[in-house]
């Protein structure tokens, strides 16, 4: 992009949800929707938000994975490199990066009763082609709170639980989007 | 007068209320000397006066403070989407023995623990 495409006001920020990075770097049948919608942030569509809190649940998933197949301990060795992945792809791709710790400040209010909030009003979805009933836990809503602090206006995933979360964040289900 | 509907309040199993603890008891302050003591404090029944600010009253200008990120928003460098497209099964081959379910079902125990 050069210069002159430079935006000058940023795009809209979309909170990126774990399993978005997971699928991207993996190989799984909705690898292509979430590369889609990694193109649309390269190409300034949206402006991607993160924090270390979805890095850790990155790395503690893809651990589990590698313990999985190899049938033994992960290493050090690899928590470095799956580190160094989502890092330097979140470093090019101009993705906002906040730490959690200082989202969770009590400077910026209590932490803990927002996510109380969303989990006791956050709304019930049903999917009709499954007709199953999907919900908030405490986790999502958490990262649902580091979203809104970290000033995101959508929340990008695929899972059907963030449905219910519109009062406080507009869901980017890919699965539709893309 | 406003009508509460008590039943539309969640049931709370916990009071949260809580002792601070670095304030003597009243009872130990009442037995030393006999002047009268006025419990005060965030909780008492005059709540709204904890948050009066005069500040605001005489045209104070507060700024409120958003939280500053590590790395700010710049535009994307071209090609990073293809250069880290299943960069991880390149980097370890052996995830590619994960199927799709087995993947998913990490993916969501990460946040439950549905086994």
């Amino acid at each position: 992009m050069s210069l002159a495409q430079v935006p000058t006001t940023p795009p809209p920020r979309a909170y990126i949800d774990t399993m978005v990075f997971i699928y991207h770097f993996m190989r799984h049948r909705l690898t292509p929707k979430a590369n889609n919608f990694f193109k649309d942030i390269e190409n300034g569509k949206y402006a991607g938000v993160t924090t270390s809190f979805t890095i850790a649940e990155y790395v503690g998933v893809m651990r589990k994975a590698l313990t999985a197949v190899r049938n033994r301990p992960s290493t050090s060795t690899d928590v470095s490199k799956l580190r160094k992945e989502i890092e330097e792809f979140i470093s090019n791709m101009g993705i906002i990066y906040f730490d959690a710790d200082t989202l969770i400040s009590p400077v910026y209010g209590k932490l803990f009763s927002s996510t109380e909030n969303i989990v006791e009003n956050a709304k019930h979805f049903k999917n009709p082609r499954s007709n199953k009933w999907y919900l908030v836990n405490g986790a999502d809503a958490l990262h649902v709170t580091l979203a809104v602090r970290a000033g995101a206006d959508l929340y990008a995933t695929f899972d059907d639980d963030f449905r219910g979360v519109d009062n406080w964040i507009k869901p980017l289900m890919l699965f539709e989007v893309y | 007068m406003t009508a509460v509907n008590i039943n539309a309040i969640p049931k709370r199993y916990f009071p949260f209320s809580s002792i601070d603890d670095t304030i003597p008891p009243l009872k130990k302050l009442l037995k030393k000397s006999n002047t009268q003591v006025k419990p005060s404090g965030y909780f008492n029944e005059n709540i709204a006066d904890s948050f009066y600010n005069e500040r605001l009253e005489l045209g104070g200008v507060f700024t409120l403070r958003t939280p500053a990120p590590i790395m700010r928003w710049h535009p994307a460098k071209q090609g990073t989407t293809a250069k880290f497209h299943g960069c991880l099964s390149k980097i370890y081959p052996e995830l590619n023995k994960i199927n799709d379910k087995g993947l998913d079902t990490l993916i969501k125990n990460m946040r439950n623990r549905e086994e």
